[in-house]
């Protein structure tokens, strides 16, 4: 009963955790918020906008996920008669490549059942052939991924009077990460409608047209600050959470004119179609920074966002901006504000849970005591660090600039994206950059996050302060926030 | 004594052969010479690897954990060196104390069109291209003929790029300007409404405002919209209070007050770009700018007005937001202006000019004549017509112009599309006083010519020859369109402003106006387009007698 109960909660949590990333509803162009969800269907050789409901069920087991959609909808233009029933699944089985840092998936579909009846026509779902295969480079701060997407739907028109196929391909392109994710699908349709009237009005009335959906669904966590109104508070204010989750739809379509139900052989009427809806925003307090030393500094928001974070754990009155930041407390910094902590508390509860045995530190200059010792270690083992030799890590050198992108790069997996050796920066000091911190430079520059001083000098050797470093880490997590959605949404969509 | 003699001799002898064989086997001799190169062998257990060198020699030398592996000068474990890559090995004492591998055959290669700018276009400047990164950054980049330019996701002409447009730039090389492949911003980038109204909620979780008496900017002056309206601010949304720019969060305690709103569509909803407090009293002006005065941040208008203007001014120009660095002098403008007295600020400039060419990229033209002589691939023109700043322009003179399978020719007063072979097979161009055109009564014809450089675009030919001095120019917007059944395609223009030869400015029209367009030219991307193509939104600069449209070109 215990067992049963157990594997309940952990269904309904992953079946509600699935709300919480953003994938576009299904493989139609659809959007949805919490009340509504519509989508344009073309099968009667007219851009047809059906609104109504949409349920969602994900199941998720070891390798495999099901998605399950119950969709029903009627036209919006309450002339015309019609209803849209589609009760379809979806499974993706994953395949797990650890030592590649890769996933790939495979999706089919499993249950079918569509009909659609516009008007006079009643169009059934007879047969629906669909696959899906991604690729997901799973890297220490985000996942990014890309995928295929071929199908093919055959309908039944009134019964007997013709079919309409849909010819399905595309792809999709996304990222997740712990500050937001975006999955943008680009489908191309081709409608081929081979109809026949019955009775004494038979005439045929074929046609072919395209549609092409371009489809986004992104999600992203913002900070906001938020003026305390009452003025006998013990703070002024402080930052807040908005989690925001925006889906966006364009169908461009090149169809015959259609005349008294009739396609014109020699017309056609091409146009675009949108949609977008919201979800309502979820809202986070943080806890509120105290420090007496930041209040005017040029880097007072920056330190106060990453102390709401809990970025920076200090509890001491001084922040001491203008002190160089330590090795040590930047990789935590990076960690803790990308949420890359759920790996090491699992980790540590299983330690607790086994007998204790003395763990060799994986740096000779770093206790396995110190608080910041599986930080330091879990960034080992994703790659992003790798001490000052082999054997030392000096957690309480400054931090050089050079260090801190070679980190934040690397966190992000972006390395591989500079240029094959041999090349040079466009820094002035381009001879001063170590190799090991080149690419990383490279890349942070092209990704504009970093530029170079009034000499356009990277300075790869200079310390950076605490103040510094906090600037770096917010534009880092901004990065996350918004230049991928951008990346991923709007110059995807906006450009095609 | 002899024999001591040829004893030293032969020790020396010996001596000078075993140093001189000693200093060519130092040659090879890692641990003389402080390194070795050659061929990676492979790990001889953990703390031993073998480099074959290049005179063949295997030498097998320690390693140990401070030993630095690099390949391409890139950190790598030792176990990432495989047999047979060429190696470059330093020694410290006895011990490596690094090993490079080479392995790069192409330094410095990325991906072809792998490095990608996005930003607005600052400065087209024929074949350089200022771009305004989202850094702040301005950098200069080059086009070529050998450029790819999309546009929507179909291929265009750069003629096709504004100022103020958004492009995505791709470069084949790590360090290269010039550009491989330009995707411009469709219409997205367009100001689809000017809004002014009074700032009521802020709701700064959803990033949106509502504004009540709403007024819509529309035939040069400001129009009630609606009384109370909900809008959504994008993220980037540039939000002014007295030049500064501020977050949303801030606007809360500037309840009541008047805002100027420059609002784009974002699939299907309106959305707020740039947001400005109008803070005291409003004057509208209609005018040319006469002067800009860079250094104190102001312009005269042509009527003597002084108005000052920074980054927090709504400029808008070819349907798209600039900045202020845009302005030109002579531009023609709609100017509503924040202040009192002589201090007035621009809160809202609309400049009115547009011109046949996008920018000085464009090569195109627009002809109207006389078809003279029509031979395979070329038309002669005589007493030919040239549109020169909004104005038909007479030339007594023969243009030669080049016509291909690709133009696009239209027969209005027959109402069919002719192609190449019957262009020049029919009779729309006659010997008149041949015997055969006498005999038939055959005349030459008339024709509107869309033309790129000296290639014919887009033709429409007709029988007889309008009155040129009635044509006049006019620019706008559409407001609706329909296909009348008694007078076939006409359309309302809004915002439409008509060329003033006599006063040499563009005048905006206080109403919409209607167009007729079912005997027009119409051009869209350097195409002759069918009439069901036009849509609301879309800007047109349209050549017309009264009120029938003769040339259409949308933009």
């Amino acid at each position: 009963m215990k067992r049963v109960l157990i594997a309940f909660m952990v269904f309904l949590i992953l079946s509600q955790s699935a709300l919480v990333y953003a994938i576009p509803t299904e493989f139609s162009g659809g959007v949805n918020n919490e009340f509504e969800y519509s989508e344009y269907v073309f099968l009667t050789g007219e851009p047809v906008k059906f609104t109504g409901t949409c349920k969602i069920t994900e199941t998720v087991s070891k390798d495999k996920k099901t998605v399950s959609y119950r969709i029903i909808l009627s036209p919006e233009d309450k002339k015309l008669e019609g209803k849209l029933d589609r009760n379809m699944s979806y499974i993706t089985t994953y395949t797990k490549y650890s030592e590649k840092g890769q996933t790939t998936s495979q999706t089919t579909v499993g249950t079918v059942k569509e009909t659609i009846a516009v008007g006079a026509n009643r169009y059934e779902l007879k047969n629906y052939q669909f696959y899906k295969s991604n690729v997901i480079d799973n890297r220490p701060v985000a996942d990014y991924y890309n995928g295929n997407i071929k199908g093919k739907k055959q309908y039944s028109i009134n019964t007997d009077e013709g079919t309409a196929t849909i010819d399905i391909s595309g792809g999709d392109v996304g990222y997740e990460n712990f500050w937001g994710n975006t999955d943008t699908q680009l489908i191309d349709y081709v409608i081929t409608v081979n109809k026949k009237g019955s009775g004494a009005n038979a005439s045929n009335e074929s046609w072919q047209g395209t549609v092409k959906v371009q489809v986004s669904d992104s999600g992203t966590k913002q900070l906001r600050y938020s003026r305390n109104e009452a003025g006998y508070s013990s703070f002024d204010g402080g930052y807040m959470k908005i989690i925001n989750r925006e889906m966006v739809s364009t169908y461009r379509y090149d169809l015959p004119e259609i005349k008294g139900g009739k396609p014109d052989a020699n017309k056609r009427k091409q146009g675009s179609v949108e949609l977008s809806q919201s979800m309502l925003p979820k809202l986070e307090r943080l806890v509120v920074p105290k420090f007496r030393d930041i209040g005017g500094h040029w880097a007072e928001d920056y330190i106060s966002k990453l102390y709401s974070l809990e970025v920076f754990a200090d509890t001491k009155e001084f922040f001491q901006p203008d002190v160089a930041m330590t090795r040590s407390e930047f990789i935590k910094g990076v960690m803790q504000a990308c949420n890359i902590r759920p790996n090491i508390d699992q980790k540590k509860t299983v330690s607790t849970s086994k007998k204790k045995t003395a763990e060799t530190p994986v740096f000779k200059d770093l206790k396995t005591t110190d608080p910041n010792y599986a930080y330091i270690k879990d960034a080992v083992e994703k790659g992003i660090i790798s001490g000052m030799t082999p054997e030392l890590f000096k957690p309480n050198d400054p931090l050089k600039r050079g260090q801190a992108i070679t980190i934040l790069i690397r966190a992000l997996g972006f390395e591989n994206k500079a240029p094959t050796p041999g090349f040079a920066t466009s820094f002035a000091d381009d001879s001063h950059i170590p190799g090991w911190a080149k690419d990383c430079v490279y890349v942070a520059r092209e990704l504009g996050l970093v530029q170079g001083d009034s000499s356009n000098r990277f300075n790869s050797e200079a310390v950076l302060t605490r103040a510094e470093a906090s600037a770096l880490l917010v534009r880092f997590l901004e990065f996350l926030q918004k230049d991928l959605q951008k990346d991923y949404r709007e110059n995807i969509l906006l450009y095609n | 004594m002899v024999k001591p003699v040829k004893r030293t001799a032969a020790f020396f002898l010996i001596t000078v052969m075993i140093i001189s064989i000693g200093s060519v086997a130092a040659g090879s001799n890692p641990y003389l010479t402080g390194y070795v190169e050659g061929f990676f062998k492979g790990a001889a257990g953990q703390s031993k690897v073998q480099i074959e060198d290049y005179d063949g020699i295997v030498h097998t030398l320690d390693v140990n954990t401070n030993t630095a592996y690099l390949i391409d000068q890139r950190e790598v474990k030792l176990s990432v060196f495989k047999p047979g890559l060429e190696v470059y090995g330093r020694l410290t004492g006895r011990t490596l104390s690094s090993l490079e591998g080479y392995s790069t055959s192409n330094m410095g290669y990325i991906q072809p069109g792998s490095r990608i700018r996005t930003g607005t276009v600052k400065k087209i400047d024929r074949d350089q291209i200022i771009v305004s990164l989202p850094t702040g950054d301005q950098e200069t980049y080059f086009s070529s003929s050998a450029t790819i330019v999309t546009k929507k996701g179909v291929n265009a002409s750069l003629n096709a790029l504004y100022e103020g447009d958004g492009v995505r730039l791709y470069f084949d090389e790590a360090n290269s300007f010039m550009i491989s492949r330009m995707e411009i911003q469709g219409d997205s980038i367009l100001i689809k409404d000017l809004y002014k109204g009074r700032l009521g909620v802020v709701d700064q979780y959803d990033n949106a405002v509502t504004i009540t008496g709403v007024e819509i900017f529309k035939n040069a002056k400001w129009q009630p919209l609606q009384s109370s309206l909900r809008i959504s601010c994008s993220d980037e949304a540039a939000i002014y209070i007295a030049g500064r720019k501020v977050p949303l969060g801030n606007l809360k305690q500037y309840a009541g007050k008047t805002f100027y709103m420059a609002v784009k569509n974002f699939f299907g909803k309106s959305r707020v770009e740039k947001m400005v407090l109008a803070n005291q009293y409003e004057s509208v002006y209609i005018d040319k700018i006469s002067e800009i005065n860079w250094f104190t941040g102001a312009f005269e208008l042509a009527g003597r007005k002084n108005i000052a203007f920074n980054e927090s001014s709504i400029i808008v120009r070819n349907g798209r937001l600039v900045d202020q660095y845009a302005l030109n002098p002579l531009s023609d403008a709609f100017v509503a202006t924040d202040g009192r007295g002589r201090e007035q600020a621009a809160g809202v400039v609309y400049i009115l000019n547009e011109d046949l060419n996008n920018s000085n990229i464009g090569q195109n033209n627009l002809y109207a004549g006389r078809l003279d002589q029509i031979i395979p691939d070329k038309l002669l023109m005589k007493e030919f017509y040239l549109m020169n700043k909004n104005q038909w322009e007479s030339f007594n003179d023969q243009k030669e112009l080049f016509y291909d399978n690709d133009t696009d020719i239209y027969d209005v007063d027959e109402g069919k599309k002719v192609s190449a072979k019957e262009f020049y097979t029919m009779d729309y161009a006659v010997e008149e006083s041949s015997g055969y055109a006498k005999s038939r009564g055959l005349k030459d014809w008339y024709g509107y010519i869309f033309s790129d450089g000296d290639r014919i675009s887009s033709i429409m030919v007709q029988k007889n020859l309008d009155s040129m001095l009635r044509q006049r120019v006019s620019t706008g917007q559409i407001e609706a369109i329909e296909n009348d059944p008694l007078v076939g395609w006409k359309l309302k223009l809004m915002n439409s402003c008509d060329w003033s030869s006599l006063k040499e400015k563009w005048m905006e029209r206080s109403v919409s106006t209607p167009i007729n367009i079912d005997k027009a030219m119409l051009i869209r991307d350097g195409r002759m387009v069918s009439r069901d193509t036009l849509k609301p939104g879309d800007r047109l600069y349209i050549v017309r007698d009264d009120y029938n449209a003769k040339v259409v070109v949308v933009k």
